[in-house]
């Protein structure tokens, strides 16, 4: 699965986008995280203070992940 | 990039121009004008900044550029409210962003404008990395976003 990494995280996980192998579907958005971090441990801290977007709208980490989705890491903002 | 801003009219790569959202707010019932212009600053934290790189969650930072134009007239109570954000790297001096608010008096003018600047600065999906001087840069850590912002 791809997850598009935004902000810092596109320099913590090595790209803008990460390729993450899942074990099955549909995966929860918190374990995707957890198997990202353990992957890229320099993001770790980041990936806990960082929104899950799926289209245009924020979901929470509890959501359900189908195959074909696309998550979207958003970090803290700092437009203006 | 091109693509990725296609049907985006509230984020640009291109120079914000003030005179342009002068020309699209004008009403002529209005009697007050207030802007905000955020502009790129030569130091931060003690640093020398040479440049600030801006970019986006595109589709996302679009539709809440767009909610807090209407949010910032009904919360105000202003008659229009126009927003704008530039991406890609300013230079010192540059327009990073605009808000344009026109209103009967000056008071829902001046709460308008800063509801708007305060809400893009807290709930848009926009990143500033700062370039500095030395060579050395860093993404700037401003605020966490939650589900509640995206109303």
């Amino acid at each position: 699965m791809v997850v598009e990494c935004c902000g810092v995280l596109e320099e913590l996980c090595g790209g803008s986008e990460y390729r993450l192998r899942l074990p099955r579907f549909p995966i929860s958005i918190a374990e995707l995280i957890e198997r990202l971090a353990a992957e890229q441990p320099a993001a770790r801290e980041m990936l806990g203070r960082t929104a899950c977007a799926v289209g245009d709208h924020i979901v929470s980490r509890e959501r359900l992940l189908q195959r074909g989705e696309r998550l979207v890491l958003l970090p803290p903002v700092s437009g203006g | 990039m091109a693509d990725e801003l296609a049907g985006c009219s509230h984020l640009t790569r291109a120079p914000l121009d003030l005179a342009v959202l002068l020309d699209l707010s004008l009403g002529p019932e209005d009697g007050a004008l207030a802007v905000f212009g955020g502009t790129v600053r030569r130091h931060n934290d003690g640093k020398q900044v040479r440049a600030i790189a801006y970019s986006a969650y595109a589709p996302f930072a679009e539709r809440r550029l767009q909610e807090i134009e209407a949010q910032a007239v009904a919360r105000g109570g202003a008659r229009i409210c126009l927003v704008r954000h530039r991406l890609g790297e300013l230079s010192i001096g540059d327009l990073s962003v605009l808000v344009v608010v026109r209103s009967e008096h000056r008071a829902e003018a001046f709460a308008a404008a800063r509801h708007a600047i305060e809400a893009i600065k807290h709930s848009v999906p926009i990143w500033k990395r700062e370039e500095y001087s030395d060579g050395t840069h860093a993404y700037v850590m401003g605020c966490e976003l939650h589900e509640e912002h995206h109303g």
